[in-house]
């Protein structure tokens, strides 16, 4: 299937190692997507691009085959935006924002986002300047989904909102997503995206570096069990039984093996023989598997 | 070209401080032609050209009357010795040639003469010139049925003198001075005649001393002067007492300063020594050309008026000062190109930021870039915001100039409704160059304070330029005027707003206007073309 939104070798070269860097990403239709990475690793100048509020250096983005700097303008009927920086146009309240960004949009049903305000429980007659982040945020959404586009495209939606408003809000995404909408969502917070994300694309220093498929890391072949014993030998002799040992730590007498799921009896049954402090089990998380990334990543880059 | 929920958006965040600049302006305009219509702020400058003016009529009735004075007591002079020549030489006549004329029939046998005879008789040692004029006399004795009686003679030599003083002022003066000075001579010598009909003692000089105030005062009381392009009756700047005390004086002053230089000439001449020989007569003639030559200068030593005793330089400036148009300065100088433009052109540098920079700074033009609308139609749309929202202010001004112009009526104030009309037109082209400019700096840069500081900071140096060069300018007073610091004005693009032009009634202010109106033409496509084209960091 054609991508919705594709980038295609974009370069944006601000100087002294800063901006991205021969970008390629394809965004399918209807799946939700994270972006992630460190603080300036290039998730905001990505959008900007897409958004074509930048001109590339290099490249070319195509929104639903439209040329995103060329035809922003069409392009646009396509997105909705919520900006990273949360300001808003010098006017009273809420009420008139959505309806001046509606007239803007040539939108003239506004039910969808009356809905959507409902259900937000949002105080839209509020005015703009004494509005919370939260609430700064919620009015963002809002606007963003006015027309009811496509795609939605956010910028570190949830970065400084309470962690109850944050699930919230993505909560509303999900639904979102789950009403066919292709969304983009950049975050330096892993937790959020992997519980609601189809694909996480990580960006490190102006690089895409994976584009994880969250099933496959949720449906992992393998779970990662840490296991102390109380008495070095026992350590030192399950150590030769052949385990795959992802992490060793001789000072607590503590070794993770990497267990196929499926086999567990086996080493239930070999751990019976041993006198065992605990067994737990270690999540393997996005962040886990992006950390591992990245520090490959950079040792080839190093070596 | 234009998005209306955009343009709305415009005026909903900045109507507020519209209205405020839009109110003030308005105010300080009304307040202004109010109080130059009514309070009279011109008494000051008025009562000073109201002194140049008063003096130099003054200094003129001083001049006429003593020129009058010593024109008239010269014609009563040789009228009364004329007169009783021609009495001698008719009396002579008559009683050489009547046998019962007025002679004693006792004292002589002498024959009656025939009128050839007695004509050779009375011109005998005679001069030629004066021998023509006695054989004139016994012409005119001759021709007269009344044998030229005393009233004849008068109108005689009335006409004689008259015509002496035309013949001698024509050539010099020109045609009318001189029947007007021999309609005055004739006049005087009349008025004479009658005055010393009830006082036959009555000297030339003490009826000239009162005559000629009484005719110079009623004379200039009824002229209409010329004064810096204004005509003034005199009747309503002096009365005729004082310019009859005035004249009156100036006369005595005269007299009194003739009669010593006439003794200090005796005693000159006496101790001459080329006149040590000469006749008494010859003396007399000489005292009298010196003292001739004396008249002129002691007019003008009496009669110096205030502005000329002044140093060149200081009563020049003083004129100046008199003659200054202070609506000029007040309406054109300082409201319009200073007063009323600086609150506007602080709304201009905040809505121009606020309209491009202040939105790419903050983020919110986000939201806006986010619909489906060209770069061209937001930078557009938010251009003719400015310059609409300009336009309505300037249109606010020249209702409110106009209407308090009309209140306070053209003929109170030295301002027409077409120089309003053309001043407020400078205005506005004005502030459309310098929004131009702060437009231009709002879409270049996208921090607010860049924005700010470029486009703001110049336009305020302009403003600030203009109020240096102000002191530099002609329409200060020399007297206040700084030179030097004209050359601000050189560096204000508000400079080529030319009030003094419009003040002027000259139409060279057009083609500045048409510069101001090609720097917004300039700045405002450089927006178009750079914001279309630029990197905005949303």
């Amino acid at each position: 299937m054609e991508p919705i939104i594709e980038v295609k070798n974009v370069t944006k070269d601000y100087g002294n190692g800063r901006g991205i860097f021969n970008i390629n990403l394809e965004i399918e239709k209807g799946k939700m997507y994270g972006f992630v990475g460190a603080n300036g690793a290039g998730k905001t100048t990505t959008i900007r691009n897409i958004m074509g509020f930048l001109k590339p250096d290099n490249g070319k983005i195509t929104v639903c085959g439209l040329d995103s700097w060329e035809e922003s303008d069409k392009a646009k009927k396509y997105i909705g935006y919520v900006p990273g920086e949360i300001s808003f146009p010098d006017l009273k309240s809420g009420t008139e924002f959505i309806k001046l960004q509606a007239e803007l949009l040539g939108v003239t049903d506004l039910s969808y986002s009356n809905s959507l305000i409902k259900r937000l429980q949002l105080d839209i007659t509020a005015n703009l300047k004494r509005m919370s982040k939260g609430m700064k945020q919620k009015t963002a959404l809002v606007v963003a989904l006015i027309a009811d586009p496509e795609i939605l495209i956010l910028d570190e939606p949830t970065t400084g909102l309470d962690p109850l408003m944050r699930v919230e809000f993505m909560e509303i995404l999900k639904e979102e997503a789950q009403k066919g909408k292709t969304i983009f969502i950049s975050s330096h917070l892993y937790e959020e995206l992997e519980k609601t994300c189809d694909y996480v694309v990580l960006i490190d220093q102006g690089k895409i570096v994976e584009v994880a498929d969250m099933n496959k890391i949720i449906n992992r072949e393998y779970t990662d069990l840490k296991i102390e014993f109380n008495e070095e030998k026992d350590y030192e002799k399950f150590k030769l039984l052949g385990y795959k040992i992802v992490r060793d730590q001789q000072k607590y007498k503590q070794v993770t093996v990497s267990i196929k799921k499926g086999n567990f009896n086996e080493l239930f049954k070999t751990l019976k023989q041993y006198n065992v402090k605990f067994i737990s089990e270690v999540k393997y998380t996005l962040e886990n598997h992006f950390n591992e990334v990245i520090k490959k990543e950079r040792n080839d880059k190093n070596d | 070209m234009i998005s209306k929920p955009l343009f709305k958006q415009s005026m909903k965040a900045n109507r507020g401080m519209w209205f405020f600049v839009t109110f003030i302006t308005c105010s300080m305009l009304a307040i202004l032609i109010l109080v130059l219509g009514n309070l009279n702020i011109d008494q000051i400058r008025g009562s000073m050209s109201d002194v140049f003016i008063k003096n130099s009529v003054e200094s003129q009735a001083e001049r006429q009357s003593m020129t009058y004075f010593h024109m008239s007591s010269n014609a009563l002079d040789s009228y009364e010795s004329n007169v009783s020549n021609v009495k001698t030489i008719r009396d002579s006549y008559l009683y050489l040639t009547t046998v019962d004329g007025d002679g004693d029939p006792s004292n002589g046998n002498q024959p009656v003469l025939t009128k050839d005879q007695a004509k050779v008789v009375m011109t005998t040692g005679k001069t030629e010139s004066e021998s023509a004029s006695i054989i004139t006399i016994i012409d005119e004795v001759e021709k007269s049925s009344t044998n030229f009686d005393d009233t004849e003679i008068s109108n005689y030599v009335l006409n004689q003198i008259a015509d002496a003083f035309y013949n001698e002022l024509v050539i010099e003066e020109g045609e009318e001075a001189a029947s007007t000075a021999k309609q005055f001579i004739s006049k005087a010598i009349t008025d004479f005649n009658t005055a010393k009909m009830t006082n036959s003692s009555l000297t030339t000089t003490e009826f000239a001393t009162n005559y000629i105030p009484e005719i110079i005062s009623n004379m200039i009381y009824e002229q209409v002067i010329t004064y810096d392009d204004k005509q003034i009756e005199v009747s309503s700047l002096l009365t005729k007492e004082t310019l009859y005390s005035k004249s009156s004086a100036a006369i005595i002053s005269f007299r009194s300063q003739m009669s010593i230089k006439e003794e200090q000439i005796t005693k000159e001449v006496n101790n001459d020594e080329n006149f040590a020989n000469a006749t008494e007569e010859q003396k007399q003639a000489e005292i009298q050309k010196r003292l001739e030559m004396q008249v002129e200068p002691t007019i003008q030593e009496i009669s110096t008026s205030l502005m000329e005793e002044l140093p060149e330089n200081v009563s020049n400036s003083l004129s100046e000062l008199g003659s200054m148009n202070i609506y000029e300065l007040v309406i054109g100088s300082i409201f319009f190109k200073i007063a009323g433009l600086l609150l506007p052109i602080i709304y201009i540098i905040m809505v121009s930021n606020n309209l491009i920079a202040g939105q790419v700074d903050s983020g919110s033009m986000a939201y806006v870039l986010s619909t489906p609308i060209k770069r061209r139609k937001v930078i557009t749309t938010q251009m003719s915001f400015l310059i609409l929202s300009i336009l309505a202010m300037s249109l606010c001004t020249t209702i409110v100039g106009v209407s308090m112009l009309a209140i306070v009526g053209t003929d109170k104030i030295d301002l027409t409704y077409l120089q309003l009309l053309e001043l407020n037109l400078g205005a506005f082209i004005t502030m459309i160059a310098i929004s131009g400019i702060c437009f231009l700096a709002s879409s270049w840069f996208n921090r607010s304070k860049n924005s700010m500081s470029y486009g703001g900071g110049l336009s305020m140096f302009f403003l600030v330029a203009t109020i240096l060069g102000l002191f530099g300018s002609e329409v200060i007073p020399s007297a206040m005027r700084i030179d030097a610091m004209k050359y601000f004005n050189y560096v204000s693009l508000i400079s080529l707003f030319d009030t003094t032009a419009i003040f002027a009634g000259e139409s060279t202010y057009m083609w500045k206007l048409l510069v101001l109106v090609g720097v917004a033409v300039v700045t405002y496509t450089i927006s178009a073309f750079k914001f279309d084209k630029k990197d905005l960091p949303l």
